[in-house]
């Protein structure tokens, strides 16, 4: 494994220590929520990177259709497994707010409902991958569907503006206080660093599965002699 | 009445259990995937 992915890991861990001490000690309460606002530094920048995650696997989908290359089908399988990972999260952490700030712990709204879709979507891409057998019509599927499924990306980040939401709109640095904006910006580099280690960890158990599970080799043809 | 002071102009109070919670289990997904990317890996538990 490259060092690179090490110090990645290390400084991802680090930070994530750092950030999330930051937001339970450090950073202000939040003027109406009060210290339930500080799951505002967890779940912001998972929402956020979930959303970036399948972004990336959209690029992998779309490099695969367009170069065949096996290296972006892996890119592709691994970012959708980190994906579904960060998008499992994203609606435990929402649902954990949503309790105290809105008296439920779940409601069909249209950014809880377009993310859940999100979820399943992808979740059904990982099933379809699972179900074929052949590495190349298993890419091609695999990328297909993804783009089928990205179509529902922007349309979760943007469902708090196109409709009436009990979720609030993105905040941006001049609505939140400097403080909460250097917490928050910690916790996006933790983010960042760790999605990374993932992301290339997990394309290297795709490579060596797909290596695996290639052909042996033919044997050398016999020599005819005349 | 009227429907501005209507409005609440207060503050949560505690909730910190929804916080550590959150905060916790933050941990327990990321600290479970990344052990099992460690696992499944092509040289196991190492590292290297």
């Amino acid at each position: 494994m490259p060092k690179w992915e090490h110090i990645a890991g290390l400084l991802g861990l680090i930070t994530l220590i750092v950030g999330h001490y930051l937001g339970l000690f450090w950073a202000p309460p939040e003027r109406m929520m009060g210290d339930v606002g500080r799951l505002f530094y967890v779940h912001v920048p998972v929402a956020m990177f979930a959303m970036l995650v399948f972004c990336v696997a959209f690029v992998g989908a779309l490099g695969y259709l367009l170069t065949s290359r096996m290296e972006a089908d892996w890119l592709n399988e691994a970012a959708i497994e980190v994906g579904v990972v960060m998008n499992v999260l994203l609606l435990m952490l929402g649902s954990i707010w949503g309790k105290p700030t809105w008296g439920v712990w779940w409601t069909w709204d249209p950014r809880l409902t377009s993310a859940t879709v999100m979820l399943l979507t992808f979740v059904g891409v990982i099933l379809l991958r699972q179900a074929t057998q052949s590495p190349e019509k298993r890419a091609t599927w695999s990328a297909v569907a993804t783009v089928l499924a990205f179509v529902n990306v922007p349309v979760t980040y943007m469902s708090v503006k196109w409709w009436r939401s009990i979720h609030q709109m993105q905040s941006t640095p001049e609505t939140v206080s400097e403080p909460m904006v250097f917490v928050f910006r910690v916790n996006l580099l933790a983010m960042a660093l760790l999605m990374t280690w993932f992301i290339a960890r997990r394309w290297r158990i795709a490579k060596h599965r797909a290596m695996a599970e290639a052909p042996a080799p033919l044997p050398p043809a016999p020599q005819v002699t005349s | 009445m009227t429907p501005l002071l209507a409005q609440g102009t207060g503050m949560i109070q505690g909730g910190w259990e929804f916080v550590w919670a959150g905060y916790g289990l933050t941990w327990l997904i990321f600290g479970g995937y990344a052990i099992s990317l460690i696992v499944r890996s092509p040289t196991g538990g190492d590292l290297s």
